[in-house]
């Protein structure tokens, strides 16, 4: 997620905060603060309710899904339960550096969706000068 | 395993309000921002 770290005091400046929701459970999570000192709030979604009310396509198939089946895979393989809560994964790792997504948002102050975007891949993010215009045109529209 | 998959989001649409531990240690909220702040939302790929 680096672009939108990057993009984070402009977007700042345009009275917007910035929200991640990963799957990532709250025992890593805290490990992830530790590394990577997130400014903005990462959100921990393990069993996805989240995503899934905002109609992500969760299944087998999608990368998503496939994590969770993933990790599932590997706590039965070679890692304890303790060491699968508590150690970065390495797609996890990739996913925070590439700023892959799965859905990307803008939400008004009125709690009203200005933006949506459903897919993944860094392709799905805009860039951050699309999303500070979508920001500036929210400032002027109140 | 299988989730479905719930509505898909369209802009004019109110979002869906939910609240989650943060890595921060803070349960957040997307209604915490109502009425002050706009909101960039991600959900981050490739997540377990």
């Amino acid at each position: 997620m680096s672009q939108l770290r990057l993009g984070y005091p402009r977007f700042r400046a345009h009275d917007a905060e910035v929200v991640v929701v990963t799957a990532t459970p709250p025992e890593r999570g805290a490990k992830y603060q530790e590394i990577f000192k997130f400014e903005y709030p990462y959100l921990c979604d393990p069993k996805l309710e989240a995503a899934r009310t905002f109609g992500l396509p969760i299944n087998k198939k999608s990368v998503l899904g496939g994590a969770v089946t993933s990790g599932a895979f590997l706590s039965g393989l070679a890692m304890t339960p303790i060491q699968l809560h508590t150690y970065p994964q390495p797609n996890e790792l990739k996913a925070l550096v590439t700023g892959q997504v799965d859905g990307f948002f803008v939400i008004d102050k009125e709690g009203i969706v200005r933006f949506a975007r459903i897919g993944g891949g860094t392709s799905l993010l805009p860039n951050n000068a699309d999303i500070e215009q979508l920001l500036s045109e929210l400032e002027k529209t109140g | 395993m299988e989730i479905t998959q719930g509505q898909k989001l369209e802009p004019g649409e109110t979002a869906p309000d939910f609240r989650l531990p943060s890595t921060q240690g803070t349960d957040v909220a997307l209604s915490d921002f109502r009425g002050h702040k706009h909101v960039v939302l991600a959900f981050l790929r490739g997540m377990t």
